[in-house]
């Protein structure tokens, strides 16, 4: 591990002061370097100059934007889910709405709630699942849908994985359909997949929450952040 | 196969376009938006400005992507950084060609959303980064490797072309260095 393999030369416990200062300075840099990550507006650059130079991989970076508009635009021939009548937004088209990324910074942690963001739609807040599962909160987005609002929380795995989790404002929508159903702890989760992209659909509070990320993200991680409730303090 | 359904390996070989030996292999660019982080920090480290960083970052990106790259002893961070690092020094000299322009006040620069939510953090981190960027080259190399990438010393002692023995005592005097370097201003807040 870095730093770690031979943290001082043979003759540095000669200068006490020296050593002391060395150590002073690996801690700070350790510090600075796990407060520091790069900007999300610059990922998005990274993103788009790398789909540019490569366009055959394009749907093998996961999370981007681009990627999402282009995935869920070819699906919609393959994934007809607007059961919920005229006036009722598709899962699809909330995937998409989330599609052009964040345009707002990440929530704060909610200091009240460790398993919270201070974020919420109609009452309804976002967990955070920074702690628990190292996926943090990198952005948020707004939006209306048919009337309806809705939000979208990104987070990043700690390989920089993206999921983008929205919540629609308003009464259910229909999950989509062909989806499977997963029971977790006594709750109904839909999965199904858009090209390369998983999703889950499921219910909190009588609200609609749908989340989108990269195929390569397993099932089983999906479902495992979706249903995590920290023993009540994420209300469902 | 269709480059969609191509497994990384399968892309390997057609950016390669041939002769891949079994000790090579090529860069999958599919991969490098896992380093993303690191090579900021790096790239902060280096240029002592985030601003500055950024660019960094997109111009070593572009010269990663411009072309198949085969990668034959390195890691791909290794690899990573060193084209950073040319980047860096390319940039450098090509600045130092042109007329200078004044720089933005420090307290002008642009919020850093990173870390926005803790601005003491902010603040501790532009510093390092500043003591980093400032300190003799081969010491902050060392630095930048090991401690800012999170290379081993053996990977950044290949990645930077020494001995492992001369990373430790390189990295030994940058770590005094810039703890030497924050103290002054440590003790007038205390």
């Amino acid at each position: 591990m870095a730093g770690t393999d031979h943290p001082f030369p043979e003759n540095a416990e000669n200068d006490p002061r020296e050593r002391e200062l060395a150590e002073r300075g690996r801690e700070l840099v350790a510090t600075a370097v796990a407060d520091t990550s790069a900007p999300l507006a610059l990922r998005e650059r990274l993103e788009r100059q790398r789909e540019r130079a490569h366009p055959p991989a394009r749907r093998r970076w996961l999370g981007l934007a681009g990627s999402f508009v282009a995935v869920a635009a070819a699906a919609v021939a393959a994934l007809v889910i607007n059961l919920g009548g005229a006036s009722s937004p598709s899962v699809l088209a909330t995937v998409e709405l989330a599609a052009p990324g964040p345009t707002l910074p990440a929530p704060k942690h909610d200091m009240k709630n460790e398993a919270l963001l201070q974020t919420s739609i109609e009452g309804l807040p976002f967990p955070d699942w920074n702690q628990r599962f190292q996926w943090k909160a990198v952005g948020l987005r707004a939006d209306e849908i048919e009337g309806r609002h809705s939000k979208t929380v990104y987070y990043d795995s700690p390989k920089g994985t993206r999921a983008a989790y929205t919540i629609l404002g308003g009464s259910r929508i229909e999950p989509p359909q062909g989806a499977r159903k997963v029971p977790v702890r006594g709750q109904t989760y839909y999965v199904t997949n858009l090209d390369g992209n998983r999703v889950v659909v499921w219910y909190r509070d009588g609200h609609t929450c749908v989340m989108s990320a990269p195929a390569k993200v397993s099932e089983e991680k999906l479902l495992d952040l979706a249903a995590w409730d920290d023993g009540g303090n994420v209300p469902f | 196969m269709s480059a969609d359904h191509a497994t990384p390996a399968d892309r390997s070989a057609s950016y390669a376009g041939a002769h891949v030996t079994s000790d090579a292999r090529v860069l999958d660019p599919a991969g490098l938006g896992d380093h993303v982080d690191r090579l900021y920090r790096a790239a902060w480290a280096l240029c002592g400005s985030r601003e500055d960083a950024e660019d960094l970052v997109q111009d070593t990106f572009a010269r990663v992507l411009a072309k198949p790259r085969l990668l034959r002893n390195d890691d791909d961070l290794g690899y990573l950084l060193r084209v950073l690092r040319n980047t860096f020094v390319s940039r450098h000299r090509a600045s130092t060609r042109r007329p200078a322009t004044t720089a933005m006040p420090e307290q002008f620069e642009a919020v850093d959303h990173s870390v926005a939510s803790r601005p003491e953090a902010a603040v501790s981190a532009r510093e390092v980064f500043t003591h980093i960027s400032a300190l003799p080259e081969v010491f902050r190399d060392a630095l930048v490797a090991v401690d800012v990438v999170g290379l081993s010393y053996a990977e950044a002692a290949r990645a930077l072309g020494t001995r492992e023995a001369t990373i430790t005592s390189r990295l030994y005097r940058a770590r005094a260095q810039v703890a030497r370097g924050m103290e002054p201003h440590r003790e007038g807040v205390m």
